[in-house]
């Protein structure tokens, strides 16, 4: 029997594999996905989730006190527990931005080559529809400082902070 | 003799199952992956997504024969783009700092007449090469209110209609409104043209044609019941609610303060001001009444508002609805 060009069943699978993971990373890789009509809902969502993050990390004055970058520098290290949240002068800007919107924000950053994710909003578990959106910070000692957050950065040290938030509409 | 030809082997059979469960599975996971949208009222989602992130991201653009550049607000004849995202450097050709909308964008776009801006951005339909405009609703909202700038209300198009489909997309910007100044509390002198150590005094030189907000930090409390209890405008007492509005910061966040109001040790005042009570060009002074509060400098110098000023942008929703 010729067995030459022949599909196998472990080459099915991998092939499955392969078709199925191409496809996860094209529609996760893009950030904003233009609308469709089943989406137009959670493109909004996203998107206002996101221009909420860009517009607190501009902010300088009026109803947005500190920006992003000064809200995580001030953060003292120590993890939320449902139901305080630990990072009051983001959630203040956040629920003013976002109003009938709920979130949970956490951190992701390298720790000594590991990668520490901590939670510091939780309003709650998610439902189906929640999104996600990044924002990028960096801190230094002297941003650190300044707003008397816990980060023990040394003076030479840039610190990148994934900002991390899960928005849903309830 | 048996002949195998033209037959499907039972691995090959269950292999191509595997990848074509596979891709069914893919397909019905993930919604609207292989739908087109480019027929049908879908188009009008694109119409208001791109409208919205055009409006918010871009600075615009404009050339004639010698020059270009993103400041397109001075130069309405040589507009190729509308876009309303603030930038320092007209020739940079992109921006910094998307979401955050320039006062004099805005201001140009609201003159602009209604064709120019149906066709820079798009709002139309092309069948068969005629052109069907949108019917469309530009605004930008603070506080549920249309935003105010120099008197004319932030909003472009038609009311929305109620009886047919349409899409819309709300984006958080930030939008120039006025100027703020920060004073420490520390710095401000005693009123030396009234008694008590409890008011201070500020200059600020006219003609303003634009919302004020003055910002006191570090104030220092020497009584029980910190209070703030009136503004003086050369004289003349100034009226709450409708000459100014004051606000107190707490944990990041204004609340709305009073004359009765207690204020909070170390915290930080903010008066925001009707532009028009400094039309006139000549130095207004503004006396700063509080209760068991001090101030311990001695004046002269009078600190100028415009010394201290910095542009003051606050956030606002840039709301894009549009309709066939």
């Amino acid at each position: 029997m010729n067995d030459r060009a022949q599909l196998h069943t472990l080459e099915g699978l991998s092939a499955a594999f392969i078709i199925t993971l191409t496809v996860l990373t094209i529609t996760q890789s893009t950030i904003i996905v233009t609308p469709q009509n089943e989406l137009a809902m959670d493109v909004q969502l996203e998107q206002l989730s996101s221009d909420s993050l860009a517009v607190i990390d501009m902010a300088e004055h009026g109803p947005i006190r500190n920006n992003l970058t000064e809200c995580i520098a001030g953060w003292d290290m120590t993890e939320a527990a449902y139901p305080d949240n630990n990072l009051e002068e983001l959630d203040a800007p956040l629920s003013y931005l976002l109003p009938g919107i709920l979130y949970n924000v956490d951190l992701a950053y390298f720790n000594n080559d590991d990668l520490n994710v901590k939670k510091v909003i939780i309003h709650g578990s998610p439902s189906e529809n929640a999104v996600v959106v990044r924002h990028l910070v960096t801190l230094t000692n002297e941003t650190v400082s300044l707003a008397g957050g816990g980060w023990n950065l040394a003076d030479d040290e840039i610190k990148v902070v994934e900002v991390r938030m899960t928005a849903w509409k309830v | 003799m048996f002949d195998k030809k033209g037959q499907i082997a039972i691995d090959f059979l269950l292999g191509i199952s595997l990848v074509l469960i596979a891709l069914g599975f893919t397909i019905q996971f993930i919604p609207g992956l292989f739908i087109s949208g480019s027929a049908g009222e879908s188009s009008l989602d694109y119409t208001a997504y791109r409208t919205a992130a055009v409006l918010a991201e871009d600075t615009g653009w404009w050339e004639n024969i010698t020059m270009n550049g993103t400041d397109w607000e001075n130069h309405p004849d040589g507009m190729l783009r509308i876009g309303l995202a603030a930038d320092d450097e007209p020739r940079s050709r992109l921006t910094d700092t998307p979401n955050l909308i320039s006062k004099k964008k805005t201001e140009q776009f609201l003159l602009l007449n209604e064709s120019t801006i149906i066709e820079k951005l798009g709002l139309y339909n092309d069948v068969e090469d005629t052109h069907f405009a949108y019917g469309y609703n530009i605004s930008i909202l603070k506080n549920d209110r249309y935003l105010v700038l120099n008197n004319t209300t932030v909003h472009r198009g038609l009311p929305v209609p109620g009886d047919r489909e349409m899409s819309g997309i709300t984006r958080i910007v930030l939008i120039e409104t006025g100027t703020v100044a920060s004073f420490d509390a520390k710095e401000l002198p005693v009123d030396p043209y009234s008694p008590g150590s409890e008011n201070t005094i500020i200059n600020i030189t006219g003609p303003l044609n634009y919302e004020l907000t003055i910002e006191i930090d570090n104030l220092n409390i020497s009584g029980v019941d910190p209070s703030f209890k009136k503004l003086v405008l050369d004289g003349t007492n100034l009226n709450e609610g409708t000459d100014y509005t004051a606000y107190k910061v707490i944990n990041g966040t204004e609340l709305p303060l009073t004359s009765t109001g207690k204020i909070d040790s170390g915290g930080t005042v903010i008066f925001r001001m009707d532009p028009g009570l400094f039309s006139g060009s000549h130095t207004y002074q503004l006396q700063i009444d509080m209760k068991d509060i001090t101030f311990t400098n001695t004046a002269p110098p009078i600190p100028e508002y415009s010394e201290q000023q910095e542009i003051l942008y606050e956030p606002a929703y840039l709301e894009v609805v549009v309709w066939q």
